[in-house]
């Protein structure tokens, strides 16, 4: 059993490793693996000492045979006692790293390119612990090797301790629920192979190469060989190990999505071709059956003049058809020169009043009757080309209008648009009511061209336009919607430092 | 979906929690944190005595090491119901070598072990105390590779050996070294466990090891004429007699003196079971069966030892050839390094539990 928790770190790690190549994943595959190169160690040292049950024996090894065949292999116990000081003291190091680089305390991100003097003890540990060197050391007297593993074990137990104080710090300071539920899941995750790490970290390599040649190591004995717990005991442990990796893993994964879209940038660059070069053909088509339309108006205006008695009233209507086929055009047209001018914004400080407040302006000119409010605390900053930024969240509260006429809420329906502060983020939330939208269609929304509605007004480029306002403001677009509950889109920006 | 998962999970820990919680209770039913460790001398016990009430039975936890010479007493005790007689039940737990028996007893695991010579040196060292002999043996040895060049001791002069450091393997091979005029300085010491010499020597990978029965049987066994004996401890019978030994922990043993007492009353009719040519190759399958190998091999190792008597043990402590047997073997600790100081045999061998248990 312990045998396939193995193999699923290691394989937990090179997915990790696959599926996005950042930091965090690094750090957490790093974490998986020390993980593993310890408990295989490990595993090997008791497959050759014995001293367990043949039924605990199983459980380690799967099979007596499978726990025969590690028993045999040619080993040093200088090479065994390394493996496992490998993954016993490059463990803690990741574990910090992760907590580090989740951490937003100040001190901590200001000094984030420090982060590499974590390695600095751990490494030390190392050379100390190789075989000949720690044989030489201890030489000098076994009060030299009762410091050195003092020292080692206190700077393990500190690691995990600041660690896991750093990550619940974290947690517990993110107030945007999104991330803070994503936030515990790779807590749970760490938390657990963290607590699996605890249960071995007892075992020094020195008593491998060294076998209790000190009284203080001694003392220690070899506790795993009491399996002091039953085996459905480390059973239930191993599974909810599991599924913490599971569940961990999963969380983790949406939790840098954000990173992991700009990292398939390319990818999907692509397909975003592709998508544009359909939208194209869709906006001429659209823009040629105008014409058309114009066309057979022009030709029946024609007819009229060609009537001895012209009817005037027919040539004001045509007229007037003629002219709002031109507006659409026009504003069709504008769209689309709006998006590809998004590309030269000017960021300046703006107010977050003047923003909001201007977006609510621009609402209430076309919903006079709508349900807004508006939440913002005096002072907030955030660097912006206030022009852009405010169209782009009159965008979103036009699609949170539309969203609540389709849900025929009344009076019900309404539109929070609020904004705080979140570690290093500038929140601008715009909340709605409405119909929602399903997962499928969630994942579409952002697409040029796409809409869920199919009129002359709606022709798929407002989320697409916002969401390339917020990128070129250095945010981020997120949304969050239930059908038949409303919608929730996120715009994080940097928050700004004067 | 997650709130499945969730109720899941929150099973999960309970029942891990609760399951700690049953193992605790179990453990002190049995008055000690040992673990619930079953063993076919155990099914045995309860097989050949359906009247007995398990719960009246003192629960000891026995390490041995998977060989004749360590097995045939407490298997023979177990099958022939003496523990049980004296109102233990034994469960027997494996270890690869001594000194893990020792280490095991440290952390409270095992209660009684069994150690070859070469864990003798933490017995002095105060580790652990030796409260009944067991026998003599003669089943270590070092052997060398005829085809790498080792056909004497002196042919050991920088050659890869194979050892087992802190255990009968490292005492062979120091007085193996000594014999031949060397020191370690002078051959190159690869250090690994029991298990992994057999499969260095097999595989080659090193010229020469140290090691004891059944192992040097196995290597034997593949080598061939290939495989020889350069010293076994018959060699060294004068200066560091082969003695193995059942032993305790010094804090177990002030709190479970009559345990201990029991223990070694039933060893003594045990070892006078096995020493009767006409039981050993009933004790031989109980061995085999025990460690889950096949007759002929466990039969191979029962020479491995002189197989003593009570009776005999007890005249070997009256005339003082035990003593000087163990003090024989101390000194050469201090002569090889591996004990600093000189201490009184009788600081870790039990004469008196020896001499009680025969009454």
């Amino acid at each position: 059993m312990l045998i396939v928790f193995l193999i699923f770190l290691v394989v937990v790690s090179v997915l990790l490793l696959l599926s996005s190549r950042n930091k965090e994943t690094f750090y957490l595959a790093g974490m998986c693996l020390s993980l593993a190169v310890m408990l295989t160690g490990i595993l090997i040292f008791i497959a050759k000492k014995g001293g367990i049950s043949k039924e605990l024996s199983q459980f380690f090894f799967l099979s007596i045979s499978n726990k025969t065949k590690i028993q045999y292999m040619l080993i040093l116990v200088d090479q065994l006692g390394y493996i496992i000081a490998i993954g016993r003291y490059l463990f803690p190091v990741f574990l910090m790293l992760t907590a580090l680089n989740y951490s937003m305390l100040p001190v901590i991100r200001n000094n984030h390119k420090k982060s590499w003097l974590t390695f600095i003890i751990p490494v030390t540990t190392l050379i100390v612990y190789y075989p000949k060197v720690f044989r030489m050391l201890v030489s000098y007297g076994s009060k030299a090797q009762t410091i050195i593993i003092s020292i080692t074990n206190y700077w393990i137990v500190a690691y995990v301790a600041i660690a896991v104080l750093l990550l619940l710090i974290e947690t517990y300071s993110i107030s945007m629920w999104y991330f803070r539920k994503r936030m515990i899941l790779i807590d749970i995750f760490i938390v657990s192979i963290a607590g699996l790490y605890l249960l071995y970290v007892g075992q020094d390599p020195a008593q491998v190469y060294q076998f209790y040649a000190d009284d203080y190591i001694w003392k220690q004995g070899i506790y795993y060989m009491r399996a002091t717990l039953s085996i459905p005991a480390y059973i239930v442990i191993l599974i909810a190990n599991l599924i913490c990796a599971v569940v961990g893993i999963a969380s983790v994964t949406i939790y840098t999505q954000v990173n992991f879209e700009a990292n398939r940038e390319e990818v999907i660059r692509q397909r975003k071709f592709n998508t544009i070069s359909a939208g194209t053909s869709v906006f001429i088509h659209s823009i040629k059956n105008q014409l058309l339309a114009n066309r057979v108006i022009y030709k029946r205006i024609g007819s009229i003049y060609q009537e001895d008695k012209p009817d005037m009233d027919k040539v004001k209507e045509y007229t007037d058809a003629l002219q709002i086929n031109n507006e659409f055009m026009l504003s069709r047209m504008n769209d689309l020169y709006r998006f590809v001018k998004t590309n030269s914004v000017h960021l300046i400080p703006v107010s977050i009043k003047e923003l909001l407040e201007s977006a609510r302006e621009m609402y209430l000119r076309k919903y006079p009757e709508g349900q807004l409010e508006v939440q913002y605390s005096q002072g907030t900053m955030v660097l912006a080309d206030i022009n852009h930024l405010c169209e782009a969240i009159y965008n979103l509260m036009i699609n949170a209008q539309e969203a609540i006429n389709d849900a025929n809420k009344g009076n019900e329906g309404g539109i929070i648009l609020c904004c705080y502060n979140v570690r290093l983020y500038t929140v601008i939330e715009v909340v709605d009511n409405g119909i929602g939208m399903s997962k499928s269609t969630l994942k579409k929304i952002y697409d040029p061209f796409y809409s869920s509605k199919n009129s002359n007004f709606n022709w798929g480029m407002g989320l697409h336009y916002v969401r390339e306002i917020v990128k070129e403001h250095f945010g981020t677009l997120r949304c969050e919607s239930k059908i038949g509950e409303g919608s929730r889109f996120y715009v994080l920006l940097p928050k700004y430092k004067e | 979906m997650r709130k499945v998962l969730s109720l899941f999970m929150v099973l999960v820990m309970i029942a891990a929690f609760a399951s700690g919680c049953s193992q605790g209770n179990k453990s002190e039913e049995t008055g000690k944190g040992t673990p619930e460790v079953t063993s076919a001398g155990e099914d045995t016990v309860e097989a050949s005595t359906p009247t007995a009430a398990p719960a009246e039975l003192k629960v000891i936890t026995v390490g041995y090491m998977p060989n004749y010479a360590s097995m045939c007493t407490v298997v023979a005790g177990i099958q022939m119901n003496y523990f049980e007689e004296q109102g233990l039940k034994v469960n027997l737990v494996e270890f690869a070598d001594g000194p893990t028996i020792i280490a095991a007893m440290e952390s409270g695991a095992v209660d009684i072990g069994y150690i070859g010579p070469g864990a003798h040196k933490l017995c002095i060292q105060g580790k652990a105390k030796i409260f009944a002999f067991s026998h003599y043996g003669n089943a270590d040895a070092v052997i060398g590779s005829a085809s790498k060049g080792v056909s004497k001791i002196e042919d050991l002069k920088g050659k890869k050996i194979a050892m087992a450091s802190g255990t009968t393997s490292e005492t062979i091979l120091n007085l193996t070294l000594a014999k031949g005029g060397l020191t370690k300085e002078d051959v190159e010491i690869l250090d690994m466990d029991a298990s992994a010499i057999v499969t260095a020597m097999i595989s080659r990978s090193v010229d020469a090891c140290a090691t004891w029965s059944p192992n040097t049987n196995s290597i034997k066994e593949e080598l061939g004429s290939d495989a020889v004996t350069l010293t076994t401890n018959v060699d060294f019978t004068d200066i560091s007699p082969s003695i193995c030994s059942w032993i305790a922990n010094p804090n177990y043993i002030d709190a479970n003196a009559d345990d201990i007492l029991s223990f070694t009353k039933a060893l003594y009719k045990a070892m006078d079971y096995r020493a009767q040519e006409a039981n050993i190759d009933q004790v031989v399958e109980w061995v085999a069966d025990q460690v889950a190998l096949d007759v002929e091999s466990v039969a191979a190792q029962k020479g491995d030892g002189d197989w003593e008597t009570a009776d005999e043990l007890i005249a070997m402590i009256n005339d003082g050839s035990l003593e000087k047997a163990f003090q024989a073997q101390q000194d050469n600790f201090i002569t090889s390094g591996d004990v600093k100081e000189k201490v009184a045999v009788s600081d870790y061998v039990m004469f008196q539990n020896m001499l009680d248990a025969a009454k």
